[in-house]
């Protein structure tokens, strides 16, 4: 009998204890490796070495450029890459966690980042720096220090924190069918058409990474960059500024599909809509993407890339090297592989996502702006020149979840 | 009359159990398949056998699955089993409590649970490793195994064994003579289960495994978040083959060993 | 006393596997859930976060909206699993037999997979509208009505209903097929009706297993997210996609109050599954079945 309310009190006492103490003599206490200072150091003793990298795994292309590109690549290099297929949001879990546990050294060696996780990330202190020139020779020889995209993401300061590796720009798809070759090319011209076409528009419902990019590009075409960029990222501030565009978007919501009572939930929903000519505009990250769905068969040549007039949202893919990664030698020369001209060059092409170059435009080998050129033209869709004119930078990453809300308060749940 | 509006549930059910999973093999199998066309243009099976055997990826993910979820079923079967006995058979304080406490798993959501369980994980130092990964599998699988074999255990009662050890059979020989082969029903649902949860668990295996356990949930399910239906339904139809081949080649080689109990 | 004994001694695996993983893990997300969580700088612990989630109208309506749609899916699982268990529970039948290989198919398979087959089926260009309408008997896909992202959230329960259906009858027929034939050929003969039969004899068999099955299943169908996040109507939000929502915008500082939200809910999961039980003793067979 007392034994056994002994035992009780032991079982509950055990979580108690490990929650509590024992911070200080965890196993994994022992200090953390450091950056290389150089490529040299780096790549001496990254060999043997495998790396790992975590990123969102839901981009065939994307995974198809690492495995049968860049792993091959650093294979010659001696170094062994794994591709962890986890979302960001899982990630930053997973680093928060190992930091609070007080863990030194955990099993993620470079990440795929941006935006308002970059800001999180940041502000708890779960990257490591500086990633500079020094130890990327191809950030060096490609990327100058001075483009905004590398001071800054999403209005955070990057100091050296993260690696931009690959370049996105919000273009529409449009049905060349449906529109009759006259593309609504402004936020106007779309209200107008969706008027005498009701029910044949759509958009990803927020907090799908596409359809808040829509939003914010409406903005863009209602208020200006510059008003939401100075608004302050409050709730109040926020909805000051964008309040005629929460009103274009209520005009439109009676001639959207069902009335604007519901939205599709992913990217690929809108996609199918989009392919079954359902919907007529579809929208995408990458300028590219009419090509690649085209390639495998989901649209067919209907489907016809443009952009709004006033232009459209872009940003930047980064990589960056969390505080407790095991293999950091290896991160660095995986980096430098991923910003390599031959990379980047295989990227080009459609089955592995055809992403731009994060390069500075100065800096842009010729070889690379052919491709390019060529591409736009064999694919029919905005030549780059087109897109880096028409480029509208984002807004602070803390100020997308407060467009989100105000757009669920306002928009979604208004009657 | 009554026969036939037995065929007719039956095959309302079939149809109702079946029409998805067509679906699902349609894509994995189908090429250009858009509204209107009622069905795929192109049908290629080669194309989705030869992805199966030459993609390393998948083979790889098919090894881990399936020793994590046979390390689970051992795990969680030698808890599970005692703890059924006890709901089962025996009257005690706190029993309430306890048959609430074996649901917890499953009520608090998960991501309430799961990075916690991953610090503690890491706190004891099983982050990363099979023992910890088929740790946190147990626990979702426990309240299942724990379920179905109690509703068996609580059928056959006790009086076997209790008339057993009348007879004077030591503890374990009633155990192994009567208890397990009267409860093999409960425990073939239960490993079943088991398997299944183990196998379909994703976040779980992705935070405690540290990314090193990469099954073939872990792989599918960004597609199917991102709604890459193709890609997605591909590892769908081999997580299928992979489920119901070994799970239905038990429960042909269990009815066979009871065909046989019987003859003798 | 050696039963004392031998029951702590066959719970203490259960035990130790719980207090290890399980408690302390909920543990450290209750103290989250009061403000402790100093890896943001927050230390000031209280119970604000649970008064600010019972403060917030949108909070208390999702609850209710998603409460009644988990008890209705949950009770139509169950109610259509205990009649096809009945109906098809023989072991010597060969019929029966299939039936019951069928009925645990969609038990093994994940719910995303039939979320992916769904939206192929009845979204609005899917191949069920295609299908009635080459067969002429719809005019056009637009007549079909919206199944999935619907205001009744008919995707969400489909999917539920695929999974649950097949649960709850293999879990009854495993049961059914343990029992005693005896029992119903002595009532029979005593001239006792079908209803009877069911009422007196099968139910408080099954029920106990059938209140299980009830619980385990309405804890997923109130609790988890993933199916309610890509079938899920978004004006009528559940519960779920609201906590995961929030949790998935990366405000860490936001954390104790999605810990809140999730407790609040698994609190109420906890009262009902406890009410059920309670009610399961009450039915016939309570006093009995599965304690014994």
């Amino acid at each position: 009998m007392r034994g056994g309310k002994r035992l009780k009190l032991l079982v509950l006492l055990v979580p108690l204890l490990i929650l509590g103490g024992c911070a200080g003599n965890s196993k994994d206490s022992q200090s953390a490796n450091k950056l290389p200072t150089n490529y040299q150091t780096a790549l001496k003793q990254a060999k043997g070495q495998t790396v790992t990298y975590y990123g969102f795994g839901g981009s065939d292309t994307q995974n198809r450029w690492i495995d049968q590109v860049v792993t091959p690549m650093m294979k010659k290099k001696g170094i062994t890459v794994k591709r962890v297929p986890m979302d960001i949001d899982t990630i930053l879990n997973k680093l928060t966690t190992e930091k609070e546990a007080n863990k030194k050294q955990g099993n993620i060696d470079v990440v795929w980042i941006n935006g308002e996780n970059f800001y999180n990330a940041k502000k708890l202190g779960l990257l490591d720096g500086p990633l500079n020139n020094k130890m990327l020779p191809n950030m060096k020889r490609y990327i100058s220090a001075s483009d905004p995209d590398v001071k800054r993401d999403m209005a955070t300061p990057i100091d050296q924190l993260e690696v931009p590796y690959g370049n996105a720009q919000f273009v529409m798809i449009g049905s060349k069918k449906m529109f009759n070759g006259n593309y609504p090319t402004s936020a106007a011209k779309l209200l107008d058409w969706a008027k005498t076409n009701p029910g044949k528009l759509t958009y990803v419902a927020p907090p799908d990474f596409t359809g808040s990019a829509f939003i914010r590009n409406i903005i863009y075409e209602t208020v200006g960059y510059q008003a939401l960029n100075d608004a302050p990222a409050t709730k109040a501030g926020i909805y000051k500024v964008i309040k005629p565009s929460l009103d274009y978007l209520n005009e439109l919501k009676p001639y959207l599909w069902e009335n604007g009572k519901t939205y599709p939930k992913t990217t690929a929903q809108m996609d199918k809509m989009f392919a079954d000519h359902q919907i007529a505009l579809d929208f995408s990250y990458n300028q590219m993407y009419a090509a690649t769905q085209k390639s495998t068969g989901q649209f067919t040549n209907d489907a016809q890339t443009f952009l709004f007039d006033k232009g459209t949202i872009g940003n930047y893919n980064y990589l960056a090297v969390p505080k407790t990664a095991p293999n950091k030698a290896a991160a660095i020369v995986l980096i430098n592989m991923m910003l390599s001209k031959k990379a980047q060059s295989e990227q080009l092409s459609l089955k592995y996502g055809a992403a731009i170059p994060p390069y500075s435009a100065s800096k842009m080998p010729p070889e690379i702006t052919d491709k390019l050129n060529d591409s736009a033209k064999k694919n029919n869709t905005v030549p780059v020149k087109t897109l880096a004119k028409k480029r509208i930078p984002e807004v602070s990453g803390k100020k997308i979840p407060i467009i989100e809300q105000l757009w669920k308060e306002h928009v979604l749940n208004a009657n | 009359m009554k026969k036939l509006t037995k065929l007719a549930i039956f095959l309302i059910f079939s149809c109702f159990v079946f029409l998805p999973l067509l679906v699902i093999v349609l894509l994995a199998v189908g090429k250009s398949w858009n509204y209107p066309q009622l069905l795929p243009q192109q049908i290629n099976f080669g194309s989705y056998f030869k992805l199966l055997f030459t993609n390393h990826e998948l083979l790889t993910s098919l090894t881990a699955s399936i020793s994590l979820a046979l390390g689970t079923i051992v795990l969680t079967i030698s808890i599970a089993y005692p703890t059924a006995i006890v709901l089962a058979y025996y009257q005690f304080r706190g029993k309430k409590l306890l048959n609430i406490l074996v649901y917890l798993p499953l009520i608090i959501p998960g991501i309430a649970l799961l990075t916690n369980v991953d610090f503690m994980m890491i706190k004891l130092g099983l982050d990363g490793s099979f023992l910890g990964v088929i740790s946190i599998h147990t626990l979702f699988c426990l309240p299942y195994a724990i379920k179905l074999l109690v509703d068996n255990l609580a059928l056959l009662h006790n009086r076997y064994e209790v008339v057993s050890r009348n007879l004077g059979a030591s503890g374990w020989q009633t155990f192994f003579q009567i208890t397990l082969p009267l409860s093999k029903n409960g425990l073939q649902g239960a490993v079943m289960m088991t398997y299944i949860v183990s196998m379909t668990q994703y976040l779980a295996t992705l935070l405690v495994g540290d990314g090193k356990y990469l099954t073939l949930s872990v792989r599918m399910f960004p597609f199917t978040q991102a709604g890459k239906y193709k890609i997605a339904a591909v590892y769908g139809v081999t997580f299928m083959l992979v489920t119901l081949i070994p799970l239905y080649l038990i429960d042909a080689w269990m009815s066979h060993q009871e065909r046989r109990v019987i003859k003798s | 006393m050696p039963t004392k004994r031998k029951i702590i001694l066959l719970l203490s695996p259960f035990y130790l596997f719980f207090t290890l993983f399980f408690f302390s893990a909920v543990l450290k997300s209750f103290v989250t859930s009061l403000g402790y969580y100093p890896i943001v700088g927050l230390k000031k612990i209280g119970l604000q976060y649970y008064g600010s989630a019972f403060h917030s109208a949108t909070f208390l309506a999702s609850c209710e909206r998603t409460f009644l749609f988990a008890l209705f899916s949950t009770a139509m699982a169950c109610l259509v699993g205990l009649g096809l268990a009945f109906l098809f529970n023989g072991r010597k039948n060969n019929f029966t037999r299939i039936f019951f290989k069928i009925a645990q198919l969609p038990v093994m398979l994940p719910h995303i997979f039939i979320v992916l087959a769904l939206l192929q089926l009845i979204s609005q260009t899917g191949l069920i509208p295609s299908l009635l309408v080459h067969l002429g008997i719809m005019a056009s896909i637009n007549h079909f009505p919206l199944l999935v992202n619907d205001p009744l959230q008919i995707g969400i329960i489909l999917t539920y209903l695929w999974k649950e259906i097949p649960f709850v009858i293999v879990s009854l027929v495993l049961v059914l097929r343990q029992m005693d034939d005896r029992y119903k050929i002595v009532a029979v003969n005593l001239g006792a009706t079908k209803w009877q039969n069911f009422w007196h004899i099968s139910l408080p068999l099954i029920q106990p297993a059938l209140i299980n099955a009830f619980i385990i299943n309405f804890a997923f169908n109130f609790g988890s997210y993933e199916v309610p996040y890509l079938l899920g109507n978004q004006q009528r939000e559940l519960l779920p996609v609201y906590i995961y929502d929030l949790y998935v915008q990366g405000d860490l500082t936001q954390l104790p109050l999605t810990m809140s939200l999730n407790l609040i809910l698994s609190l109420f999961s906890i009262l009902f599954a406890g009410l059920l039980l309670k009610i399961g003793r009450f039915l016939p067979g309570g006093h009995t079945g599965g304690s014994k």
